[in-house]
């Protein structure tokens, strides 16, 4: 596992910089725009779709096969790749939340519990959109599933339009820590399911 | 003990089948598998690897059947693919840092040292890499865990001959231990009667010998007659022949050969080019 998070890091670093430019652009974006709350989010969703693009990179450099002469069980792979996008997710969190918290102290308007229901939102959807991609590139491969990957880019990224417009009315029928733990909740469990479900497909996966 | 059983292994595509697969590498030997391209060499190693799941059969790899906590056995198997596999964007020295981290065998002092040996750089990018080089990189991280059991698919073909020569005497340095085995396919017959002990010859899915080499060498031979010193000869004893305005040329079982016959020694590329092609 930690060989091939240490191979997934060494390949975002020499395929990806200027992919983690965007992703640091949109992070600062967020500090100097007073409207810039979905450059907060978009950073957490680009880089939750990061081991979709290590499994292309997989899948194209013929790694797929070499795993199959590797000490280790299918089901690690699928395990590592939903850690490495976790972990990328996180590191977008944590980068926005940086932003904002320093944003939000500068203007006098922190708030812990609004801090932490602004930085759910990214951590869930950072989430949830792998959630969805991963057991479909694993089923169809990453030709046939690049148009599932726009397609739910597209309706994330529609869903935090939706969301940020009804986020007042949701905090009148539920408040923010309620809020916060549902989010959480159910992006983890779907995260889960799906993790059960991409192993379950490249289990019977043949290479 | 054996380091490879295989016991009546059969897998079964729309147009393709491998009927009824029995062989045994011995630890301490080199065997290839040969066979024209689509003969199913490919798919025996992806069966042994488990890599596909096979329809019938018995595959037993260091003793242990390959459907069982197969990731343990791996740690003893150094397998090369012709596509190597490996992240176009490492390099050498990183390629062994992930290895480092997955095979709990990994001897990195051993990597360095295969590294100096096949004159490989440390810093290149593999996509940098000659298909030679490629191959050599893939060679040295299989052989640096330890493995007793070394699979090769096709990893000597597209190789120049220097390097090829190179890479078989690494493999034959290999099986000095004699807890260490090789299996290799490829269908350059003339490396594998280099260094192989034992020839499998698969042709359509189907395995046509398993045997010895050297007893290959004694049980067959080669004639160059007229068509009517041949028909003097049992049929049961040519193999295959090939006719041309200038004589007959045929395989033939040695013991089976009247003594006035003057009979030539054949190799093995003979040999399975008139076993599939020459007329019986």
């Amino acid at each position: 596992m930690k060989g091939l998070l240490i191979k997934d890091f060494y390949q975002m670093q020499s395929y990806l910089r200027v992919f983690l430019v965007v992703v640091l652009f949109c992070v600062l974006a967020g500090f100097s725009n007073q409207d810039a709350v979905f450059m907060t989010y978009y950073p957490a969703i680009l880089m939750g779709m990061m081991p979709i693009t290590m499994y292309s990179y997989d899948e194209k450099e013929n790694f797929l096969k070499l795993l199959s002469a590797l000490p280790m069980k299918k089901r690690t792979y699928v395990t590592e790749k939903y850690i490495f996008g976790f972990m990328m997710v996180l590191l977008a969190c944590a980068a926005t939340g940086m932003v904002q918290a320093i944003k939000m102290s500068m203007d006098g308007s922190f708030v812990l519990t609004d801090f932490a229901l602004i930085m759910t939102l990214p951590l869930a959807i950072g989430m949830v959109a792998p959630s969805i991609v991963l057991p479909l590139i694993f089923l169809l491969g990453t030709e046939k599933g690049r148009f599932v990957n726009i397609l739910v880019m597209a309706i994330a990224l529609s869903f935090i339009k939706v969301f940020m417009d009804l986020g007042s009315d949701f905090q009148i029928i539920i408040d923010a820590k309620q809020l916060v733990f549902l989010l959480l909740g159910g992006a983890t469990l779907l995260y889960f399911i799906s993790w059960l479900i991409t192993s379950t497909i490249f289990e019977k996966k043949e290479y | 003990m054996n380091a490879v059983e295989i016991r009546d292994l059969c897998k079964s595509y729309k147009e393709f089948e491998l009927k009824n697969i029995n062989l045994t590498l011995p630890s301490g030997c080199i065997m290839g598998l040969v066979g024209e391209n689509g003969a199913g060499k490919s798919t025996t190693i992806k069966l042994m690897l488990n890599a596909i799941k096979r329809d019938g059969g018995t595959i037993t790899i260091l003793g242990k059947d390959n459907r069982e906590n197969f990731e343990l056995t791996k740690e003893d198997i150094g397998v090369v693919l012709d596509e190597v596999g490996f992240s176009e964007c490492l390099t050498a020295k990183q390629v062994g840092k992930v290895m480092q981290n997955i095979y709990k065998n990994w001897d990195a002092p051993v990597f360095e040292q295969y590294l100096t040996q096949l004159k490989l750089p440390r810093d290149k990018k593999f996509k940098e890499f000659s298909k030679g080089m490629k191959m050599k990189l893939a060679i040295a991280v299989a052989l640096s865990h330890h493995a007793k059991l070394l699979i090769l698919d096709e990893a000597t073909s597209g190789l120049d001959p220097v390097i090829r020569d190179e890479v078989l005497d690494v493999f034959s340095e290999f099986t000095r231990d004699e807890n260490h085995a090789v299996l290799i396919s490829s269908h350059i017959v003339s490396d594998l009667e280099k260094i192989c002990d034992y020839i499998a010859f698969l042709h359509e899915g189907k395995l046509m010998l398993c045997e010895e080499k050297d007893a290959l060498k004694e049980q067959y031979a080669i004639i160059r007659c007229s068509e009517e010193i041949l028909g003097a000869i049992s049929k049961d004893a040519v193999i295959g022949k090939k006719i041309s305005p200038y004589g007959v040329e045929a395989i033939v079982h040695r013991s089976e050969i009247p003594s006035e016959v003057e009979i030539s020694p054949v190799d093995l590329e003979q040999l399975f080019i008139f076993m599939v092609k020459g007329e019986r």
